[in-house]
């Protein structure tokens, strides 16, 4: 199956967001637009009306002025004055509304003119009657009455065409900029529906293949746990039933050597003394065997101890062997280590008992352990931090040391360098030693003179 | 070396038969003069019989062993400790198990001391010498953790 990779997600969703961002903003848009019409619509309509009424309020006045020319009733003159008012107020009124537009404001300025005109010419014949009430009004006069009048009408069609032909401009260009955003807002949405069905099939698709993975990591574990288990079994099969007739071979073979010695031929006394000691040797083996296999198993958290405390430790369990052999162990350097403590105190055990186990004996053996603090690019190690602290602790003796040539295969399980039967051992240590020393993520080397010297060199994370 | 005059009845409790046949030779041999009373019985079960026919007198040391079929060490511990007829019989575990965790167990279940089959004849009868030194308080309390498990070698 193939996977979709995170980099291929990153992408599906920041194109669905861009596509949903787009189409909020395209619907903000459009949304405006057509608020922003039908504002329009409304504006014109009320510059339409104001334009008809003040006309009409012109006209109210003129047939007011007519009808106390006529009866002198002063009713009239009133009736008159008010509407002149209410014409003043609706001019103020349209100078707000136009206040957007130059042509109409030039236009609205001509208009008044013309109100003013009407009404200065309505004042002067309505003064003129009030003076003499038998006056006559001239021909004339109406007729310049009239004229303004129709100047009045054509001024007001004029606005009033003109107010419409703007409203018409501008919806066609409103409608202009929309008319696209219908396609474009139903072509978003197809597009990113089809991407979230899109991404909905590849996460599911994710998720099965990791729900899969996932069956099989934890398939794998309870292998691994069954592997641990029989692992685990197979540890108490050695350190429990394995050792159970070994341990009756050497009890038989010393419930022998105990009571029935003298009987015996002297071959077989040797016979049964060589029974025992690989009796011996098989149970030092188990034991050892047991002991690195634990090792794997158990991690403990590191602390920080003081060397001289180990070493008083490991030397007062070695005391019957370094009182015997009249071994010399020193001490020098950095005072603390950061070990796992049990761990540790095992490694120092298996290397000062190693030391022990292959002493000159021509010479005393003497044992110096250092403890020194270098940086990671000091050690010459790959795998350590150039800038991080490491111990380095460094135990040597003057023993009959060894070949270099042999300094790895030291540490492998069961690789002894004497055949000498002096040389006792399971082959275990230095491979416990090791084990542990890998346990604190350390490193350890050997270095070694046929019959001068062995250096064991540890670096710890410090 | 003689008994203690107090220690007469002994009791092991053991499936494995050479065991019991070195145990009782070992003891033989530490006490050939005196009459020890050694009960042996093969599993828990039997230990249980045994107990309900013999006590009283109360058997003044259990020798037991771990594992066993029927009736496990741990078993008859508890079942021991839950009987006032029997709870103050000291009870020492004689298993072939080194394990730190069994250890603990068989103290936190109430055994008095453990000792670990030993790998040779003079060492097992010098452990049961040991063990038999004691007095009868030394034996019947039970010691910190440090002192519980007996090693002779």
């Amino acid at each position: 199956m193939e996977r979709l990779s995170q980099f291929q997600i990153k992408v599906i969703f920041i194109f669905a967001s861009v596509i949903l961002i787009s189409l909020s903003v395209f619907s903000y848009l459009r949304i405006n637009s057509l608020l922003k019409s039908s504002e329009m619509l409304n504006h014109t309509n009320i510059v339409k009306l104001e334009l008809e009424s003040i006309f009409s309020r012109i006209k109210d006045a003129d047939s007011e002025q007519r009808g106390y020319v006529l009866t002198k009733d002063l009713a009239y003159i009133n009736q008159f004055n008010s509407t002149i008012r209410e014409i003043r107020k609706r001019q103020k009124r349209l100078e707000m509304l136009t206040s957007d537009n130059y042509s109409q404001q030039k236009n609205l300025e001509a208009l008044n003119v013309l109100i003013e005109k009407r009404i200065v010419h309505m004042n002067a014949v309505l003064k003129d009657v009030k003076a003499d009430q038998t006056l006559k009004i001239k021909k004339e006069r109406w007729l310049v009455a009239r004229a303004i009048m129709t100047g009045l009408r054509q001024q007001t069609d004029k606005m009033v065409n003109e107010e419409q032909f703007l409203m018409k401009l501008r919806t066609k260009s409103l409608v202009k900029e929309t008319a696209l955003t219908p396609l474009f807002t139903i072509s978003l949405i197809i597009g990113s529906i089809l991407i979230l069905i899109l991404s909905y099939y590849g996460i599911s698709k994710e998720l099965k293949i990791s729900n899969t993975l996932k069956s099989d990591l934890e398939n794998k574990n309870e292998t691994l746990d069954l592997m641990n288990k029989e692992l685990e079994s197979f540890t108490y099969i050695s350190s429990h039933d394995l050792q159970e007739p070994l341990r009756k071979i050497q009890t038989f073979v010393t419930r022998i050597i105990d009571s029935e010695f003298e009987n015996l031929s002297s071959n077989s006394k040797t016979y049964l003394i060589k029974t025992n000691e690989s009796a011996n040797r098989m149970q030092a083996l188990i034991r050892d065997l047991l002991a690195y296999s634990r090792l794997k198993t158990e991690i403990f958290p590191v602390q920080i101890t003081n060397l001289r405390f180990i070493v008083e430790e490991v030397k007062s369990t070695l005391e019957e062997e370094i009182h015997e052999k009249n071994v010399q162990v020193s001490l020098s350097g950095e005072k603390n280590v950061k070990i796992i403590l049990s761990q540790f105190r095992q490694l120092l055990t298996n290397l000062i008992s190693n030391s022990i186990k292959f002493a000159d004996d021509s010479r005393q053996l003497q044992i110096s352990i250092d403890n020194k603090l270098v940086k990671g690019n000091e050690t010459g190690i790959k795998n350590f931090n150039p800038e991080s602290s490491y111990s380095k602790i460094t135990v040597s003796d003057n023993g009959i040391g060894f070949d270099p040539e042999y300094k790895d295969r030291i540490f492998e399980v069961f690789q002894r360098l004497h055949n000498d039967m002096n040389y006792k051992g399971t082959g275990i240590g230095l491979a416990i030693v090791k084990k542990i020393v890998e346990n604190h993520n350390g490193f350890i080397t050997a270095d070694g003179k046929i019959g001068e010297s062995a250096t064991f060199t540890i670096y710890l994370p410090a | 070396m003689s008994f203690q005059s107090y220690i007469k009845n002994i009791f092991l409790t053991d499936d494995d038969s050479d065991d019991c046949v070195l145990f009782s030779e070992a003891l033989q041999e530490l006490f050939p003069n005196e009459k020890a009373n050694l009960t042996i019985t093969n599993d828990g079960v039997k230990l249980m019989e045994a107990l309900k026919e013999k006590v009283p007198p109360a058997p003044e040391v259990i020798f037991l062993d771990l594992n066993m079929p029927r009736k496990n060490g741990f078993e008859c511990i508890a079942e021991i400790r839950n009987t006032p007829k029997y709870k103050n019989i000291p009870i020492i575990i004689f298993s072939t198990s080194s394990n730190n965790d069994i250890v603990d167990k068989t103290y936190a279940h109430g055994a008095n001391y453990y000792i670990c089959k030993p790998q040779s004849y003079p060492l097992l009868k010098k452990t049961i010498a040991f063990v038999l030194s004691f007095d009868l308080k030394k034996l019947s309390q039970q010691p910190l953790r440090d002192k519980f498990v007996i090693n002779m070698a």
